[in-house]
This record gives structure tokens, C-alpha cells and sequence, in this order.
């Protein structure tokens, strides 16, 4: 473990920037967002608060990316690979439930007889420096999937933890090892007084987030609620937005679709939501999901179940972003203890 | 607001129970202190779950749609016969609009009218108090419009004016304007006044500041159409930003870049322009926090100004400016005097 003051962040930043484009936490219109990081001095205020209104997501899985082009006349056609901007990013202050979730991208695109070639190309370069958790919201329930909110992830290069005049860094990768390592004359090592801080912040957060009870076996029970009525219940309130999906850390359907105006035209490949109604719908007009009420269940059938079936993990991390914003107030963390016949307030 | 809740419990159990009328909606609360849920009550004994809540936000009208015009109906369906709505000033004005706009016949519901004293905002409660601590957020036992916050650290008093929306704090209706019962005493007094006190802010912009300010929120915005999919005069049977239907021209590509993303706000506004009823839903439901009040209002403001005073919703046989022709109106103004 190693100290920085807090007003000398910029070394760090600098240094990160020479691995790739820094992206952090920043403020643009009272929300909080993943933007480049400019060489400016960064928000405080926008690193401490909550989560960002958005994931990283997009900036290892753009919502829309090119693939290719093409140009056609009756004679010839001529197609051109995309463009797709696959640069490494840096990604600054991302959270434990964020950090964990692209462990389950990584499970979807870096399969390995079919690895997604550019978010494997922006994935392995990427650098992940997280940022433990202290402004815990009332939606968060992380701890449910085994994620420590302050704690450091499997997925991360450099873990930082605020102690307000002085963050704790930890390298949680080699290439994070080598970061500090270059830092050295900007760091001190961390006495077994910030040591005891840190533990004791880890376990002040850990004590205060929700953790609703998901063990092992929920798969299994949800297997079995295929026809449980609880499906009509949600899908009543459900207003068949993305919101919920889109703005899911772990959320990776897409769909291939494209424009041609004349002779030339492009094919791109952007976020799909399993809650719109067209996302099913067969060419012919038939749709295996005609309601709400199937769609609803997918969703989070897919997450609980059908994840964790295929991969071994469950497909939430529990950010608590679908629960903030659910114009219908649908709560997945709700909902498992409504399947495990828990009481929210025990 | 203690003693209309439990008016309006006690009612719709009744009308349940007569089988006047085959379901009740409003609201019930979530796990959290701050959600309160839309919800249906199918018989009596589920009428005790629902609320009015300080924090009952949702315009409940979208569920009536769902209700008269069901996406797969199963062949041997029965009709589904009459909806009670629990409904504020917005709700009653929705209502109007989808019998205006043929979605809803006047007798398949029946409003249960009440005095909205405004819905407070989350994050102004938050500032108080720990709402995140909350147990619960109940009505004061005195009969006003004041509302306890139940935290471990105690409670908290709050006057819901003191935190109330900005969207109920330019409302003009906070009375229903339909109701075939009507709950509660007098609600907070409308005043015209307010109405586009949101607008300020941008007008002081120049042409550029503007192009500006509405890129930046336009680039921001994901396309997970929660703003649609919440107004109550967004109530088309297909919608023409639903992408890949048959036979249909795709107006709007699935990308998400700036410019799509523009002419989904910018049509979307032309559509609902002078049927919006001004209920502030769709920037309540805006994941990112785009000001789309403003356009709404925007558009609103210059109906009145170019057509004539209108609010949309205040009748059931309205016709909104823009779907009406008259002599008098001021494009033909304009051609014949050219």
C-alpha cells in the first residue's frame, strides 16, 4: 500500500495517460458521467459522490460502432472494413459493482472460440483504476453477488481509497505494480495507521450497504417460477423502456443494423434492449416474447438464472441503477427477496 | 392527505364490491422510502395496499392504455369492462387526452378525483434528511399536506411545499379537472403565473449558447425512450421510432449519435405539441437528466402565443391548435398577406 496527497492526484494522472486516453467520473449538467480527461484538474466531488449515471460500459462496448462499409452498383461490390476506434482506455475511478461487471462482458465477448475481436483489442489494453466506494446509496446492494463495495476487484490494475487529504493506492496488477512503481518519488509507504483506516473503511461500507440474499441455489429456485404469477405483477407496472437495460453495467445484447443512401451504405452494431417488443420479433411477423410479461421475465430470468447457469456467476453486480431510475419502481434486489420469501427489513 | 387516503381506499372497495367497476389504480409502497409503485387492485382486500404517497410520482394513465388496448389479447378475452383511476389534476388532464384522442371511451373509467397538494422530489427530501436511512415517509396525523420521514436518527417533519417538484411547482391543475367523485379540501392554488417559470433560464441564452446547451443534452441521451414510453400523449398504436416494422420505412436508424438522437426529441416534441399536459413525467423517467420540461413547455408557450390560450387537456372534446384549421390562424395570416 502506498500514499499520495490527495492534491498531487494529477501525477498519477499523468502518468495513466501515458498508458491511453483517460476517462474519469465528471459532472456535465448535474449528472455524473464517464468524460476525457483533459489534463484539467479533476472534480473531487464527482470521484466521491455515488456512482456515475451511467456505466463504463460504452467505453469498452460502444452503444453504436461501425463495421463496415460498403459500396454497390449493379456490376461490383466493394466492401471496407469499419473503423471502430479500439484504443485502450484508461478508466479512472470506476466502482467495485463496475469493475466486477466486466468480468461478465469479458465472459460474453472474450469467448474463446469466438472472442469479439475490437472489445477484445480495447479490453486487454484497458486499465481499470478503482475507487472504493464511501457514498453509498440506498439502491446499492452489491454485497449480494460477493462484491466488497471498498474493497479491491479481481478485474482492476490500481485500487485507491479516499482517506480525504490522502489516497491509499494498492497495485492489484502488474501493470499497476509498474504505474506506482514509476511514481515512486510522489508516494510514500502506507503506515499501519492508514492500514487500520482503510480497514476499518472497508468494513463501515461493507456494514452499510444492502445485502439481499442470494445464495447459491437461486438459479435453481428460479428455474422452477417459469409461471409464477409474480411475472404478470411486473410486467403490469412495466413500461417497456430501456432505461433498465441500458443503463445496466452488465446488460450486452446488440443488434446489427445499418443505412444505405443510393450506392453506399454502412452496417453498425448498437445496443439492443431485450425490453423492447421488436427485439424478438421474427422477420415473418412472429414474436416468441408477444408481452410484457415474457419480456420481464427474460430479463431478469436471464440475470439470475440463465447467467449464472451458463457462466457460473450471476449477471447483476448490484449497482442499483435500474432501481434508481425504473419509471414503474421494478427493484431487483426487491424482487429476490420476494423470491427467497425474505423480509427487506430483517 | 391521511384522511382522502383513506376516502379513496374506502370507496374503491366499495365499487369493487358492487362490481361497479373491475379494477382500481394507485399506488402502493417499495421497498424504499422514496418508491411508490403503480399499482392495480382487483378485489377489495388488495385496495388496502394501495397509497397516495409524498413520493407517488407516476402518471398512472399509460396503465389504462395497456388496459383497453392489450398488446396480444387472447382470443376468448372478456372486454375489460370500467378502470377507477385515483387521479390528480395531471392524471385527470391525461385522461382527457386519450378520450380526445379516441384511445379511451368516457365510460370504461371512472375517476376518483383528488386535491393534489404536489409530489415531492427525492432529491430535496434527500438534502433534509437521510432518506436513504428512511424507514418509511408517512402523512402527518394533523390532516395537512405535511408528511413524516421515519430514520433511525428519529423523524422529520416536512411541509410538502417545502420539497415539492419542480414540474407540481408550475403546475395549473392541481385540482382534477375530471372527476366523477372527488376527495379531499381544496388543494394548493394554481397560479397561471408559474406555469412557464422554467423557461426563464433559456431564453436568457443567445441562438448559440442554445445550439450549444441542447447538443451537449442531445448527445448525452441513450435512446432507452423511458420519456415516451411514460406520456400520455405519446399513445399511438405503433410508434414510428419502433425501428424494422414490415412494410415500413425505417424514419429513425437504431444508432445513437447525435444526430438521430435529435430528430427523436425534435419529432417527438412536434407530436405531442399542444396535447402535452404538462405532467413533467418524461423528464422525471430521464436516466441522464435532460431538461425535456423545457421543451415541452417551449412548445407550449408559443402555441399561445402564435394560436391561442391552451392547456391541453381541460376537456374531453378538445381540439389541440395544432390539429385544427381555422382562417384566423397566423400562417394563413401570413400567406395571404404576402
Amino acid at each position: 500500500m502506498k500514499l499520495l496527497r490527495t492534491d498531487e492526484l494529477m501525477h498519477l494522472l499523468q502518468r495513466l495517460s501515458d498508458e491511453g486516453r483517460v476517462f474519469l467520473p465528471r459532472l456535465e449538467d448535474e449528472t455524473i458521467l464517464f468524460r476525457r480527461w483533459e489534463g484539467d484538474s479533476p472534480s473531487l466531488d464527482a470521484l466521491r459522490a455515488g456512482n456515475t449515471a451511467l456505466p463504463a460500459k460504452d467505453l469498452l462496448f460502444p452503444q453504436t460502432e461501425e463495421v463496415f462499409r460498403f459500396v454497390a452498383n449493379a456490376q461490383n461490390l466493394a466492401i471496407m472494413s469499419g473503423e471502430p476506434d479500439d484504443a485502450p482506455p484508461v478508466i479512472f475511478g470506476i466502482r467495485p459493482c463496475d469493475a466486477a461487471s466486466i468480468q461478465m462482458l469479458d465472459r460474453v465477448f472474450l469467448d474463446e472460440d469466438f472472442p469479439e475481436t475490437t472489445y477484445a483489442r480495447r479490453r486487454d489494453g484497458a486499465i481499470l483504476v478503482t475507487w472504493a466506494c464511501t457514498d453509498v446509496q440506498d439502491t446499492c446492494f452489491c454485497p449480494t453477488f460477493g462484491i466488497d463495495p471498498a474493497g479491491p476487484v479481481q478485474t482492476g490494475d490500481i485500487h485507491v481509497t479516499d482517506l480525504d487529504d490522502e489516497l491509499v493506492l494498492e497495485a492489484t496488477s502488474d501493470r499497476g505494480g509498474t504505474i506506482l512503481d514509476d511514481l515512486a518519488e510522489h508516494l510514500t509507504d502506507a503506515d499501519q495507521g492508514a492500514q487500520d483506516k482503510v480497514d476499518s473503511l472497508r468494513e463501515a461500507v461493507r456494514e452499510s450497504v444492502v445485502s439481499a440474499p442470494a445464495a447459491d441455489d437461486l438459479a435453481e429456485t428460479l428455474a422452477g417460477m417459469h409461471e409464477d404469477p409474480i411475472w404478470e405483477e411486473m410486467a403490469f407496472r412495466c413500461l417497456g423502456c430501456g432505461a433498465c437495460t441500458y443503463l445496466c453495467p452488465t446488460c450486452h445484447c446488440y443488434d446489427l443494423d445499418g443505412e444505405t443512401r443510393g450506392t453506399e451504405g454502412v452496417r453498425f452494431r448498437c445496443w439492443d434492449s431485450c425490453m423492447f417488443s421488436d427485439f424478438t420479433r421474427m422477420a415473418g411477423g412472429e414474436n416468441p416474447r408477444p408481452t410484457k410479461r415474457e419480456r420481464v421475465r427474460n430479463r431478469f430470468l436471464h440475470k439470475l438464472q440463465y447467467f449464472s447457469e451458463k457462466h457460473g456467476v450471476y449477471g447483476c453486480v448490484g449497482c442499483g441503477r435500474c432501481i434508481t431510475h425504473c419509471p414503474a419502481c421494478i427493484d431487483i434486489a426487491d424482487f429476490i427477496y420476494t423470491v427467497r420469501g425474505a423480509d427487506c427489513d430483517e | 392527505m391521511k384522511d382522502t387516503v383513506q376516502k379513496l381506499r374506502r370507496r374503491s372497495e366499495k365499487l369493487l364490491r358492487k362490481g361497479e367497476v373491475q379494477r382500481v389504480l394507485g399506488w402502493r409502497p417499495g421497498r424504499l422510502a422514496w418508491q411508490s409503485a403503480p399499482t392495480v387492485a382487483e378485489s377489495a382486500e388488495e385496495v388496502q395496499r394501495l397509497e397516495v404517497g409524498p413520493f407517488s410520482a407516476a402518471n398512472l394513465t399509460k396503465y389504462l392504455i395497456d388496459i383497453v388496448r392489450p398488446e396480444h389479447p387472447a382470443r376468448d378475452e372478456e372486454p375489460p369492462g370500467r378502470t377507477a383511476v385515483w387521479a390528480r389534476g395531471c392524471d385527470a388532464r391525461a385522461i382527457n387526452r386519450l378520450i380526445a384522442d379516441g384511445v379511451l371511451d368516457e365510460d370504461e373509467v371512472m375517476v376518483l378525483g383528488f386535491s393534489c397538494p404536489g409530489i415531492a422530489d427525492r432529491e430535496r427530501v434527500g438534502e433534509v434528511v437521510d432518506l436513504a436511512g428512511a424507514s418509511c415517509t408517512c402523512w402527518s396525523e394533523d390532516g395537512g399536506d405535511s408528511f413524516v420521514v421515519h430514520t433511525e436518527a428519529g423523524e422529520k417533519q416536512l411541509q410538502i411545499s417545502e420539497v415539492v417538484a419542480d414540474r407540481c411547482a408550475s403546475c395549473t391543475h392541481p385540482e382534477p379537472v375530471r372527476a366523477d367523485e372527488h376527495f379531499g379540501g381544496a388543494a394548493r392554488t394554481a397560479d397561471g403565473e408559474v406555469r412557464f417559470f422554467a423557461l426563464d433560464e433559456y431564453e436568457d441564452m443567445d441562438e448559440g449558447e442554445r445550439y450549444e446547451f441542447w447538443s451537449r443534452q442531445f448527445a448525452r441521451c441513450i435512446r432507452c425512450y423511458a420519456c415516451r414510453n411514460v406520456c400520455p400523449a405519446c399513445n399511438c398504436t405503433e410508434c414510428v421510432f419502433d425501428g424494422d416494422l414490415p412494410d415500413r420505412p425505417d424514419w429513425l436508424g437504431k444508432a445513437s449519435d447525435i444526430s438521430d438522437n435529435q430528430v427523436y426529441h425534435i419529432t417527438r416534441a412536434f407530436h405531442v405539441a399542444g396535447r402535452c399536459i404538462e405532467c413533467g413525467e418524461c423528464e422525471r423517467v430521464c436516466p441522464v437528466n435532460i431538461p425535456l420540461r423545457a421543451i415541452m413547455q417551449k412548445t407550449a408557450a408559443d402555441i399561445e402565443e402564435l394560436f391561442e390560450p391552451h392547456e391541453a387537456g381541460l376537456c374531453p372534446d378538445e381540439t389541440p391548435p395544432l390539429q385544427a384549421y381555422s382562417l384566423d390562424d397566423p400562417e394563413v395570416k401570413e400567406e395571404g398577406s404576402t
